[in-house]
C-alpha cells in the first residue's frame, strides 16, 4: 500500500509513540556514520598524479599559472580571462546558462575546484587532463579568441622572467618570441593561413609554449582547495559524538530529513556519491534538450573529440609516452550509454552554482529535483541520434515537503569562500609580469 | 534400456575420475600434463550426464501427464469390465514413472557431483602446468580499502512512460543492518547466493579450460583494485590439456541488472608465453557483481567463457 521509501518514516512515525528516538532524524547509527563519512571531504584522497604535467605540484609554476589565470590579455580583445567565466566569488562559474566571452558558449561553466579529481574534463569529457582542457577556451571564438601564437608570445614575453624561472632558458621561448604574427591551426581563416606559413620548427616552438601555458593553469587549478562545508562539520561531530543541540545547529531537521533522502529514496547518491559527489562517470538523465534542432551528443562526441585533441595524454606535449597513458588505451569508444550522457557534476557549492545541467537550462534547484522527481525521458530524433538514448533515472514519489528538504539539504554543501587563501583570489597586480 | 545404460556411463565416469585422482597424488610428469585433459573428459561426461537427466526427467514428465489423462479415464470407467486391468497398468506405470524421476535426480545428482570433481581436477591441472605464474586460487577478491556498497545506477536500459512498473514505483532502496539510513538498493547487483564465482572456468561448449587472475602480484594474494586500470593473465588451455596458443579474443565485461559495462575497454596486448595472455586496460568503478566474458576464437573452435566476480 506503501510505497518502499516511505515505509521507514512512516514506520519511525508509527513507532515515534512506544521509542521516540526512532523518529528523531538526528538520530545515526555507528553505520549510518561510517556510511556518512564516505561523502566528507576528509573522506577525499590527496589530487590524482597528473603525470603527464611534471609541473602539476610545482608551486612557482600554479604561482605563474594564477598570473595567467586571471589575466584578460589572453584574449582578442584583452577583456577576457579565465576568471571572466571561473569567478572566484562564484564558486569559479558565472552564474549564467551559457558562458558570456567573445561570444556564448554552448555549455554551462563549471566549478573549479570540484574538477581536480576524475580523469575527464569539460561535460563530455573531451579533455583528459586540466592542462588539454585549459587550452581548449583560449582559442575558442565564443571564449577568449586568441590564437595559440599570440598567447604562446605573451607567455614568453610578457612573463620572461616567471616563465624562465620555471622551464628556464629555453629555445622555444626565443623562436615563439621571435614570430610577429597570429597563428593558429584553428581559429579564423587569416591565422589558419598564418599558421600554414610558420615553419615545422614555428610551430613546434609554438605549440610547446601553449602546451606549458596549459601546465601552468592547471598547476594553479590544483591549488584551489575547499573548506569543510556545514555537511563536512556535521560529520565530523557525528564521529565524535556531539550532542544534539551542536547538530541541529549544523544542519537543520530539513536539511538532515533532505540528507536521509538524498542518501535514499531520492536515489541521488547513486551516481553523486564520495567525498565530491560525483562518481565522474557519464550519464543520461533526460535534462531537457537545450536544442532540439542541435542536439548535444555529450559523451559520444566527446569521445571523438577527445581522440583528435591535439594536447592530451598521449600528444607528444604530455610529459608522458603514450603507452603510459592507459584511460586513452583503453577508452571506451562505444556503447548506447554514451549518447547524449554527460559527466555527473559535483555537487559541492551547488547551492550556489546556478544555473543547472549542461546547458544551465534548468534555474533553480526546485527545477532540478523535480526533474527528477517526474523526469521526462530523454528528447529523441532518429534524424539526429546515433541510436535511442539511455535514460538512466526512475521517477522517485517523493512529496511535496520531502523535495523542499531535499534542496535544504543540498544548501548544507556550501563551502565558505575562503577569505584568507591567496589562491582563490586574483593576484594582486602581478610582480610575475614584466610590464 | 535407457537407464542401464546411463547407470554404466556413470560407473564408468566414476571409475575415470578416482583413476585420474590417483594419477594426481603420483604427480609424475606425465599424468601432470595430463590433468588438465582429464578434468575436460569428466567435464563432458558431466554435461553428457546433465543431458541424460535431462531427457530422463522430460520422459517421466510426459509419463506424468499421461498419467493424469489416464486417471481422469479411469474414473468414467468404473465398474466396467476393463477395470482391473487399466488399474493395474496405471499401478504399473505409476511405479514407472517414480522410478524415471528418482532415476533423473540421481543422474542429475552425479552430473553435479562429477562438475565439482572436474573443476578440481581443472585446479589442479592449471596449478602444475603453470605452477609458477598462478597465485590465486580462490575467487578474485577487491584489495582492501573502504568501499560504499551501493548501486550507483538503477537497472534501466530504456525507459518509456508506459514501462511496467519502473515509471511509477519510485526508487529501490534497502536498509543495512545496523543503519537507520536507507540507501539505493543492489537489487539485480546482488550476486545470488550459489554463484560460482571461482577464476578456473570451462568454456561453454567445454573447448577450452581457463584461469583468470590480476596481474598486478600482491601478499598474501593478488586483488583487484577499484577505479584502477590494471592488468590481468588469462591461462588458456584446449580440452587436451595443451596451452592454446595465438588465440584471438575478445573482451567484454558488465554488471547484471545494470545499465553498462566497463568504463574501459579492456583488451589482450600480448601472449606472455604458450597460452598466457596479458589482458590490459581492466577497471572496476565500483564493487558488486560483474561479469566478465573472454570470446575466444582459436585456431580450430570458437567458445566463450564467463567467470563470475564478486568484488
Amino acid at each position: 500500500m506503501f510505497n518502499t521509501h516511505l515505509k521507514p518514516f512512516l514506520l519511525g512515525t508509527l513507532l515515534s509513540f512506544a521509542w521516540p528516538v526512532l523518529a528523531d532524524p538526528y538520530d545515526f547509527t555507528e553505520a549510518d556514520i561510517a556510511f556518512l563519512a564516505g561523502f566528507s571531504l576528509e573522506a577525499l584522497s590527496p589530487l590524482p598524479e597528473a603525470k603527464s604535467n611534471r609541473l602539476a605540484d610545482e608551486t612557482e609554476a600554479a604561482e605563474l599559472g594564477q598570473a595567467l589565470f586571471f589575466d584578460p590579455r589572453l584574449s582578442d580583445n584583452g577583456q577576457v580571462s579565465c576568471a571572466t567565466c571561473h569567478q572566484p566569488a562564484q564558486y569559479f562559474t558565472d552564474g549564467l546558462p551559457q558562458s558570456q566571452a567573445l561570444g556564448t558558449t554552448r555549455r554551462n561553466a563549471p566549478s573549479i575546484p570540484n574538477s581536480l579529481h576524475g580523469p575527464w574534463q569539460f561535460w563530455d569529457g573531451r579533455a583528459d587532463s586540466l592542462w588539454a582542457q585549459a587550452l581548449s577556451p583560449l582559442e575558442d571564438q565564443a571564449e577568449h579568441g586568441i590564437d595559440r601564437t599570440s598567447a604562446a608570445r605573451l607567455l614568453v614575453t610578457e612573463y620572461s622572467v616567471a616563465y624562465e624561472q620555471v622551464f628556464g632558458d629555453t629555445q622555444e621561448a626565443g623562436q615563439v618570441a621571435a614570430i610577429t604574427v597570429k597563428a593558429s591551426p584553428l581559429t579564423t581563416q587569416t591565422e589558419q593561413e598564418n599558421w600554414q606559413a610558420l615553419n615545422d620548427a614555428e610551430q613546434q616552438a609554438v605549440n610547446r609554449v601553449f602546451s606549458q601555458m596549459g601546465k601552468l593553469l592547471m598547476a594553479y587549478e590544483r591549488k584551489l582547495a575547499l573548506q569543510p562545508a556545514r555537511f563536512d562539520e556535521f560529520i565530523a561531530q557525528l564521529q565524535s559524538g556531539a550532542d544534539r543541540a551542536t547538530l541541529t545547529d549544523l544542519m537543520s531537521e530539513d536539511e538532515v530529513r533532505g540528507m536521509r533522502l538524498f542518501m535514499g529514496p531520492a536515489d541521488c547518491a547513486s551516481c553523486h556519491n564520495g567525498p565530491l559527489f560525483t562518481n565522474f562517470e557519464f550519464h543520461n538523465i533526460g535534462a531537457p534538450e537545450p536544442d532540439e534542432t542541435q542536439v548535444d551528443m555529450g559523451r559520444y562526441t566527446g569521445i571523438e573529440k577527445l581522440q583528435q585533441n591535439e594536447f592530451s595524454c598521449v600528444s607528444q606535449w604530455s610529459d608522458l609516452e603514450p603507452e603510459q597513458c592507459l584511460e586513452m588505451a583503453f577508452l571506451k569508444t562505444q556503447g548506447p550509454e554514451l549518447v547524449g550522457a554527460f559527466k555527473t557534476p559535483s555537487l559541492r557549492n551547488v547551492a550556489e552554482t546556478a544555473p543547472y545541467m549542461q546547458a544551465g537550462q534548468v534555474k533553480t534547484l526546485e527545477e532540478v529535483v523535480r526533474h527528477y522527481n517526474e523526469p521526462t525521458p530523454p528528447f529523441y530524433d532518429r534524424e539526429q541520434h546515433s541510436s535511442r538514448p539511455h535514460f538512466d533515472i526512475v521517477p522517485l514519489n517523493l512529496t511535496e515537503t520531502e523535495l523542499q528538504q531535499l534542496v535544504a539539504f543540498l544548501g548544507s554543501l556550501t563551502s565558505p569562500l575562503p577569505e584568507d587563501d591567496p589562491w582563490w583570489w586574483a593576484p594582486e597586480r602581478s610582480s610575475l609580469d614584466t610590464q | 534400456m535407457k537407464c542401464i545404460r546411463s547407470a554404466v556411463t556413470i560407473t564408468l565416469v566414476l571409475l575415470l575420475a578416482s583413476a585420474s585422482a590417483n594419477s594426481e597424488s603420483h604427480s609424475h610428469p606425465a599424468s601432470r600434463d595430463n590433468l588438465i585433459k582429464t578434468a575436460s573428459g569428466i567435464l563432458r561426461q558431466a554435461k553428457a550426464l546433465e543431458s541424460n537427466a535431462t531427457q530422463v526427467l522430460r520422459d517421466a514428465n510426459q509419463l506424468r501427464q499421461a498419467l493424469n489423462q489416464l486417471r481422469a479415464n479411469q474414473r468414467q470407467m468404473s465398474n466396467s469390465e476393463q477395470q482391473p486391468d487399466f488399474d493395474q497398468s496405471l499401478t504399473l506405470l505409476s511405479d514407472q514413472l517414480s522410478r524415471w524421476q528418482t532415476e533423473g535426480g540421481t543422474l542429475r545428482r552425479h552430473s553435479d557431483e562429477l562438475q565439482q570433481l572436474g573443476m578440481t581436477v581443472m585446479e589442479a591441472g592449471f596449478l602444475n602446468t603453470w605452477s609458477d605464474l598462478i597465485k590465486l586460487t580462490g575467487p578474485m577478491p577487491l584489495e582492501k580499502g573502504d568501499q560504499i556498497s551501493m548501486a550507483h545506477n538503477t537497472g534501466v536500459r530504456s525507459v518509456h512512460p508506459s514501462m511496467d512498473g519502473r515509471m511509477t514505483a519510485g526508487a529501490e532502496t534497502e536498509q543495512h543492518q545496523g543503519m537507520s539510513l536507507s540507501v539505493p538498493s543492489m537489487s539485480g547487483q546482488q550476486a545470488p547466493p550459489d554463484l560460482d564465482t571461482g577464476t578456473f572456468q570451462a568454456s561453454r561448449q567445454l573447448h577450452y579450460l581457463a584461469h583468470i587472475e590480476p596481474a598486478t602480484p600482491a601478499e598474501p594474494l593478488p586483488g583487484v583494485p577499484l577505479n584502477e586500470i590494471h592488468q590481468w593473465h588469462l591461462l588458456i588451455a584446449d580440452a587436451e590439456g595443451e596451452p592454446v596458443s595465438g588465440a584471438s579474443i575478445e573482451v567484454t565485461g558488465h554488471m547484471p541488472g545494470h545499465v553498462h559495462g566497463l568504463p574501459t575497454q579492456p583488451r589482450v596486448t600480448d601472449e606472455i608465453e604458450p597460452g598466457v595472455y596479458r589482458v590490459e586496460g581492466m577497471k572496476f568503478q565500483m564493487p558488486g557483481w560483474w561479469v566478465m566474458q573472454f570470446d575466444v576464437a582459436g585456431q580450430s573452435q570458437a567458445d566463450t567463457l564467463i567467470f563470475n566476480l564478486v568484488l
